[in-house]
């Protein structure tokens, strides 16, 4: 019985070239690609290994690490809209990340806090029990102790890091 | 202490394989080897995590793996080493190890093999080019990579007695603590026998597993079919641009795409010759327990194949094949009580097991996530891999110039293709169950799913189109007894 396949034998050989041929080129073609990334980083991403945006996060926790003697379950709130969600879910990663084996958790208060400056309205108690507050703020940099919902419920400021963090704790 | 941490896991995996092929006569070192580095990965995260939650310290677990490759050690020396009454008989008790190369002449009068033996070589070393850059540029691997694998390894690194506490008080959206451990338990392994949490041992097992998965498919296709094929089969894999991503970046899809192909290569050994073979098939069994020890799809994969191997009641005696699955099963049995006391011991619940209720049904019956669904899956057909053309129009290629012929394998390709159908299927229907938005997990989880299984169709194809007959090889002196 014919096959097709016995209708390219007699070129076989020529097609099969053919083909390790554009298979080589495209591997060529990834190879410059990724070439290119390295050498024109974008981004915060730097050519000089260990300075990738993960590292250069990581460089913030290492004080407030040191602070923690024990595994803690810490509430952590990122200034809403600011920059962009995102981002925010970036950094609540990378902090989790740097202070493991701390339990970060997100609570309703994350998302409710967008009057956390304001006062204590649309903040949900959390169904989390937790004991230490992380604040990272983007253009405020610092809380305001006077409207802010913890320091106006009993908790008070362990540290500002004068860099956007601050700690809160009961 | 960073090479000893990583060289004691792959040698207790190329002992323990070499062991497993005891009985062959000839043993290929470039599949020996692509099959027992990973598997070693593997042996060393069992142990690590069985005897860490029986309150062993760190270092006592390391000398307990290196007392088993002592053992390994022994033991082997004893077969390599016949004894002088055996050497009196024929003296053929030793063990030939071969590299699997072609030699210059049949380069020479095979064009086609040399070019795609030259073109491998090219290949191999821009991937590695491609994956020293990326890891450069993100040491600590892409975002899932450091905020659900690496994370826990940390959080196992820094509390090793404390972790199972902790994952029960984690929250499974935020840190995925019911994923499986065989990556994070290597890595935390490694780390704390090093005393630092170095970025390297996350981009070393993960350039193991992304150039092993290519190692192994080379090889068992060369070993199925040809040389050549076995080159094409590989170059396909390390050409393919988005298989180079997904290893640098530090994820578990290369690592459980690995076990499922050792899985399916073993069985396929193993359905070779007319007799069972125990010691495949066990192997086989541990590989696929090792895929449900990486990822929570590898649970499916083992659900789907024994589903697949069910297949076979058509075509072969029932009594050999409960047999052929005993011995599958038993190879498994030892993983799995391991994970099932991970899962139901340590482990909060999986997201999607525990949404099951009456949303389920629903989306169950609502056509317009099937048709949603079936639109991005036949997107990702298209534009699979990231290549700079729609790449199945290689494998057309090759149908068309080999034809297809299972007669040799049929068993084998009945099973595993089935196999793969059912896993798609599988993967379908997680999608349409899932409790996140289906647009969300549809884009972040498709193209990552059929890669898991690229590496296992490509072996599958090549036993398609396979022309040869082969010739066995490692189990020739299990055939002759």
């Amino acid at each position: 019985m014919y096959k097709v396949s016995q209708f390219f034998t007699p070129i076989r050989k020529w097609l099969c070239a053919g083909l390790l041929c554009i298979m080589a080129w495209q591997q060529w073609s990834t190879f410059l690609k990724h070439q290119q990334k390295f050498s024109a980083p974008v981004q915060f991403i730097k050519e000089n290994y260990g300075n990738d945006g993960v590292t250069l996060y990581g460089n913030r926790f290492e004080e407030i690490k040191k602070m923690f003697t024990k595994p803690t379950r810490i509430t952590y709130i990122g200034e809403p809209y600011v920059p962009n969600n995102g981002t925010r879910e970036y950094h609540f990663d990378l902090t989790q990340y740097y202070l493991a084996p701390n339990l970060l958790f997100r609570t309703n208060i994350m998302h409710d806090s967008v009057t956390y400056d304001n006062g204590a309205a649309g903040i949900t108690p959390s169904p989390i029990i937790f004991d230490t507050v992380l604040f990272n703020l983007y253009s405020s940099l610092h809380i305001n102790p006077a409207t802010n919902y913890f320091t106006n419920n009993g908790w008070h400021i362990l540290k500002d890091f004068d860099n956007g963090l601050v700690l809160l704790i009961k | 202490m960073f090479l000893f941490s990583i060289l004691a896991a792959l040698l207790l995996g190329f002992l323990t394989c070499h062991f497993i092929f005891k009985q062959a006569k000839t043993i290929n070192i470039p599949f020996l080897v692509n099959l027992s580095f990973p598997a070693g990965l593997g042996l060393s995260s069992v142990i690590f995590i069985f005897f860490n939650l029986l309150g062993f310290s760190s270092f006592l677990i390391f000398l307990i793996e290196i007392a088993l490759v002592i053992i390994l050690i022994l033991k082997i020396k004893k077969i390599i080493q016949p004894s002088p009454a055996l050497n009196k008989g024929n003296g053929t008790n030793k063990i030939v190890y071969q590299f699997g190369w072609p030699g210059t002449n049949k380069l020479i009068s095979n064009p086609i093999l040399l070019l795609a033996a030259l073109l491998y070589f090219y290949s191999w070393f821009m991937a590695a080019g491609i994956f020293i850059f990326d890891s450069i540029q993100s040491p600590h691997g892409l975002w899932d990579a450091w905020s659900c694998w690496n994370l826990v390894s940390k959080i196992i690194c820094r509390a090793p007695h404390d972790w199972p506490h902790l994952f029960h008080q984690m929250n499974s959206a935020d840190f995925h603590p019911d994923y499986p451990l065989l990556q994070r338990g290597f890595i935390a392994r490694s780390w704390l026998l090093m005393g630092s949490e170095s970025v390297w041992i996350p981009i070393v097992s993960s350039f193991i597993f992304t150039f092993c998965t290519i190692g192994l498919l080379s090889s068992s296709v060369s070993f199925f079919s040809s040389k050549t094929d076995g080159l094409i089969a590989g170059l396909v894999m390390l050409c393919t641009p988005f298989f180079m991503i997904m290893g640098d970046s530090q994820y578990a899809d290369n690592t459980v795409g690995y076990f499922y192909l050792a899985t399916i290569v073993l069985l396929t050994f193993a359905r070779k010759g007319p007799s069972i073979k125990p010691h495949l098939l066990i192997a086989a069994g541990v590989t696929a327990g090792f895929s449900a020890w990486s990822k929570n799809e590898g649970l499916l994969f083992i659900v789907c194949l024994f589903s697949s191997q069910l297949t076979l009641l058509f075509f072969k005696n029932y009594r050999e094949l409960l047999t052929e699955l005993k011995y599958l099963f038993l190879g498994m049995l030892p993983i799995l009580l391991l994970l099932a006391y991970f899962k139901f011991a340590i482990a909060p619940h999986n997201e999607i097991v525990s949404s099951f209720g009456e949303s389920t049904l629903s989306k169950l019956t609502n056509p317009a996530r099937y048709l949603q669904a079936w639109n991005w899956f036949t997107l990702q057909f298209g534009t699979f891999g990231k290549w700079e053309f729609n790449p199945w129009w290689l494998f057309l290629a090759g149908i068309l110039f080999k034809g297809i012929y299972i007669k040799d394998n049929s068993y084998s390709f009945i099973s595993n293709f089935t196999l793969l159908l059912l896993m798609l299927i599988g993967f379908f229907f997680v999608e349409i169950m899932t409790p996140y938005g289906l647009r969300y997990y549809l884009q972040t989880s498709v193209h990552r799913l059929f890669f898991q299984l690229f590496p296992s169709f490509i072996f599958v194809y090549f036993l398609a189109i396979n022309g040869k007959k082969p010739i066995l090889k490692i189990d020739a002196s299990v055939r002759k007894k």
